[in-house]
């Protein structure tokens, strides 16, 4: 199966450039472009507070080193590395301050359930806690290729693994899922 | 809920979902789908898992931007972010510069050619003529100005001494060659300009009848 590039009006190598050389409206369009797909995989990922910031952090973040981005993977994939090493160091200045079992995605997950409300239905319910059910990998695989639409590839840039394990990680999780359903 | 034994298959219905497929691929594995009681199946689970994505807050893109980092222009990303428009100058420049140049090639090339023809019946007419008998030490005014070159008008030629007109063939002036090297768009472009020259230069027509001892033949 062949994939079909991912891409807008204008290429994001070419808005990078274009912000280069000064013009401010070539980052409002890569903000427009990446930035709710970043907050969705933060919510899915269990953050709940101060979404905006890290999707802010991670802009702010990768438009500061784009020296160091060569193009060679997608602005997307890059963001979302760039935004997963921010949630795991969040985390990890967490537990350090609070001395306090880090939150899992799964706990995080239920909790926004019960803040966002009784909206969902019971079969969508069941599987929302299916998804929550899986390991930390196995989640933040499935998620990115589920609700992200990643290849096998850009999951293990994202997750800094190989194409291989990314692939065997999302099975298993749909293996999981499938026999929690079945339960 | 059972799995499809085809992995590749089922590998792929996720990209089936977000539409990453190509048209054939995603049309071959829609009919398997269509055919395939455990694909129907994951395709439906994957759809719910998408369906129940918690709800990200609302982004607001203007603050984001405002709170990047200035940019820092290198001379490549500049001339990358440039309008086409302006790589492309020298080159009309050059255009314009060549056809004008074949413009007066041409026109040059066309005045000699006229004239050669105004000069062929004189000869015909009586052989004794003027105009293709110029003695090679003592060129004429008239002889002078039948020359291909005169429309030139540039001093090096009027005062060159052997050339004839009669044996034009052979004078060393070839002012076709620079027109054949031209390309098909040049051409065009000399001939959009030649449709708009108005008349030749004054040089043919009285420079062959005043230097004719008995203009009677040409009567």
């Amino acid at each position: 199966m062949t994939l079909e590039t991912r891409g807008g009006d204008e290429s994001d190598q070419r808005l990078i450039a274009r912000w280069r050389a000064g013009d401010s409206r070539a980052a409002s369009l890569l903000v427009s472009r990446h930035a709710d797909a970043l907050a969705r995989f933060a919510v899915s990922s269990g953050e709940r507070d101060e979404v905006e910031e890290l999707v802010q952090d991670t802009f702010v973040r990768a438009f500061g080193s784009l020296d160091a981005f060569r193009g060679e993977s997608s602005l997307r994939t890059w963001l979302f590395t760039i935004e997963r090493r921010l949630m795991l160091d969040r985390r990890r200045s967490e537990r350090r301050q609070k001395a306090m079992v880090s939150i899992e995605p799964s706990d995080a997950v239920t909790e926004f359930d019960a803040l966002d409300g009784l909206l969902a239905e019971e079969a969508e319910a069941r599987v929302k806690k299916a998804v929550t059910s899986l390991s930390p990998t196995q989640h933040e695989v499935f998620t990115l290729r589920v609700e992200q639409g990643f290849s096998y590839k850009e999951i293990a840039e994202v997750v800094g693994t190989t194409e291989g394990a990314a692939r065997v990680h999302y099975h298993n999780a749909m293996r999981a899922v499938k026999e929690f359903l079945n339960e | 809920m059972n799995d499809c034994i085809d992995a590749e298959v089922r590998d792929a219905l996720p990209d089936l979902i977000h539409g990453r497929l190509s048209d054939l691929d995603t049309a071959t594995l829609t009919a398997h789908v269509e055919s395939c009681a455990d694909c129907r199946a994951e395709m439906e689970l994957l759809r719910q898992v998408r369906a129940a994505a918690p709800f990200a807050p609302r982004i607001d893109v203007g603050r984001i931007v405002s709170a990047l980092p200035a940019p820092m222009p290198s001379p490549a990303d500049v001339a990358l972010s440039a309008p086409p428009r302006a790589t492309s100058r020298p080159n009309r420049s050059f255009i314009w510069r060549t056809s004008a140049i074949a413009t007066l090639l041409v026109a040059g090339s066309l005045t000699f050619a006229n004239a050669r023809r105004q000069a062929l019946p004189v000869s015909a007419a009586k052989p004794t003529a003027t105009v293709s008998s110029v003695a090679p030490a003592a060129p004429t005014p008239s002889a002078v100005a039948s020359l291909p070159s005169a429309p030139l008008a540039t001093s090096e030629v009027a005062t060159a001494p052997a050339k004839t007109v009669g044996n034009s063939g052979s004078t060393g002036l070839s002012l076709t060659g620079g027109v054949q090297d031209l390309t098909d768009d040049q051409l065009q472009t000399l001939l959009k300009d030649l449709d708009g020259v108005k008349g030749l230069p004054s040089a043919e027509p009285e420079a062959i009848s005043v230097g004719v001892d008995d203009t009677e033949g040409l009567q």
